[in-house]
């Protein structure tokens, strides 16, 4: 699971959605800088292009302004969020007819001058392969592996945040797990075989 | 051979790696998998998969500085106008007779204004000069402006229900005077060849991030592509800045459009040594790719002596990758000196 679901807490999530229904920016502010990268990272695990991934979450932080009074407290404030994330990632897709491909490319080097090259470029190269196999996952079963395996989200939240039922999320994380399984046992596919 | 039980062991072994409670059966299928060889198998291989799935570690999807300061920028502009702009609403009072004198008279007024400047034409007709604008001559056309109009002096047209945003309201002075102020959005469409001067700024600009994402600045750099792709000549502005993309620049598909566009451009000595420097350093396969088959473009138009050694080195570069020193070779056999 990634750092997201640490300090401050869903009820710092709550105080700055509610800045943000009283028109104040520091409440966005703080809603970005504590989701920001998360949601960054599912938008890029589901789309497949960081520069996609950074203006589709843009778009969600500015759908959340507008939505703020809609917040209805059933779920939390981040299976909310990742709720507008998903739809939003889905009519993307949906949008540009494409699954999401991960080119050669798509995976830019993470940032990190302590590490030799050639250690950064193994990373980078096992990053490239999960992400590719991601990419093989129908959008469905990616969503709910994505939320369950980096985010965190239990079966219940994840259900919330999908509008689905905790039977479908449980069917689709076998699903994706099988599939996934398959795609590893295949071995490294060839550098560029994904790419242009 | 599949156990019977290995549906309820995979949905006990996957509620085990995501932290779910593993309900009632809980200790009785955590024997069974104790004594089932097959069940213990595939446990092992799902849990093998859940530990594979970490080595993406997001590491290249954190927010850039840049991007964040772009969209809390946007997020306070967004909250500021969702929470100041009020709908205009006309008064009940006017009645539709009086809004057509108001039209009758606003046309009569502006009617007399045009004979008195001597300008009755209108465009498409014989006598029309259509106003300066950007596209004659050398018109500075300032993009960002600031004005004050005085209200007991002025009309405002809102007839094209423009987007007011950023609205602030200042209090009444001593005059009883109150003041709003907002932004407007205005299109520009600049048309022009890439090398001419102000179309040449404009995509600099862009491609230094003034369109505020990634897409933006890839596009830019599609356009400079494509301007270059029939060995069109480009700015000496939009040379230096895609050498210094090509040099800096975090994403490798945007490092990428800027070999692309390196590659293209008819070869000069700055445009060789930035794709020398990208073939030797790039990290991207991709991007080095690009830069060979630009650096064959330039051994052969500037007999360049350099690129040659270059593309040499690389063809037998036993640490290269295999398509690019492919690709080298390739590139060293059909130069023509």
């Amino acid at each position: 699971m990634e750092a997201e679901r640490t300090s401050p807490g869903p009820e710092a999530d709550l105080e700055a959605l509610e800045l943000v229904r009283a028109g104040d920016p520091a409440g966005a502010t703080r809603l970005f800088q504590r989701w920001s990268t998360p949601l960054l990272r599912f938008t890029g695990r589901m789309l497949g292009d960081p520069a996609e991934a950074e203006e589709v979450t843009q778009d969600v932080f500015l759908k959340v302004i507008a939505r703020a009074s809609q917040y209805d407290g059933r779920a939390s404030v981040a299976s909310w969020l990742f709720a507008i994330a998903a739809n939003a990632c889905r009519d993307r897709l949906r949008r540009s007819a494409r699954r999401p491909s991960v080119p050669l490319d798509a995976v830019a080097e993470a940032p990190g001058p302590d590490l030799p090259v050639d250690l950064r470029l193994v990373e980078r190269q096992k990053r490239e392969a999960v992400r590719r196999a991601l990419s093989r996952l129908s959008d469905e079963q990616r969503e709910v592996l994505v939320l369950a395996r980096y985010h965190g989200l239990p079966y219940a939240e994840i259900a919330r945040a999908l509008s689905i039922s905790e039977g479908a999320v449980k069917t689709r994380m076998f699903r994706a797990v099988e599939t996934l399984k398959s795609l590893f046992s295949e071995g490294e596919t060839p550098w560029n075989a994904a790419s242009r | 051979m599949e156990c019977r039980e290995s549906l309820k062991v995979r949905e006990f072994v996957l509620a085990r790696l995501t932290g779910e409670p593993a309900g009632d059966e809980a200790a009785a299928r955590a024997a069974h998998l104790a004594a089932c060889g097959a069940c213990a198998s595939m446990a092992a291989e799902m849990e093998s998969v859940w530990a594979r799935l970490a080595e993406d570690d997001g590491g290249d999807l954190a927010a850039t500085s840049s991007w964040a300061a772009r969209t809390t920028a946007a997020l306070a502009a967004e909250i500021r106008r969702a929470h100041n702009v009020r709908p205009f609403r006309p008064r009940a009072s006017e009645s539709p007779l009086l809004k057509v004198a108001a039209v009758l008279a606003a046309g009569v007024a502006g009617f007399l204004v045009a004979r008195a400047s001597g300008s009755g034409a209108v465009p498409g007709s014989p006598g029309y000069q259509p106003t300066p604008g950007p596209f004659r001559g050398a018109d500075s056309v300032s993009l960002v402006s600031s004005r004050t109009l005085d209200a007991s002096r002025s009309a405002l047209d809102l007839s094209g229900s423009p987007r007011l945003a950023n609205v602030a309201y200042a209090p009444a002075d001593a005059a009883g005077r109150v003041a709003v102020s907002f932004d407007v959005t205005t299109r520009y469409t600049v048309v022009g060849r890439p090398e001419d001067q102000a179309l040449a700024n404009l995509l600099v600009s862009l491609m230094s991030g003034a369109g505020g994402s990634e897409g933006a600045k890839g596009k830019a750099l599609d356009v400079v592509s494509e301007g270059t792709r029939g060995g069109g000549s480009v700015s000496p502005e939009i040379v230096t800045l895609l050498r210094r993309t090509l040099e800096t620049d975090r994403n490798p598909g945007v490092r990428k459009k800027a070999a692309e566009a390196l590659a293209q451009m008819p070869p000069t000595p700055e445009t060789r040594d930035a794709l020398a420097a990208a073939l030797k350093n790039d990290p991207n396969p991709a991007v080095r790719i690009l830069a060979v088959e630009g650096l064959a473009k330039a051994a052969t138009v500037l007999k360049d002596a350099s690129s040659i050694e270059t593309l040499r080195q690389k063809a037998s570069d036993d640490h290269e990758n295999g398509y690019v020193r492919s690709q080298a070779a390739l590139a060293l056999s059909k130069i023509e000196i």
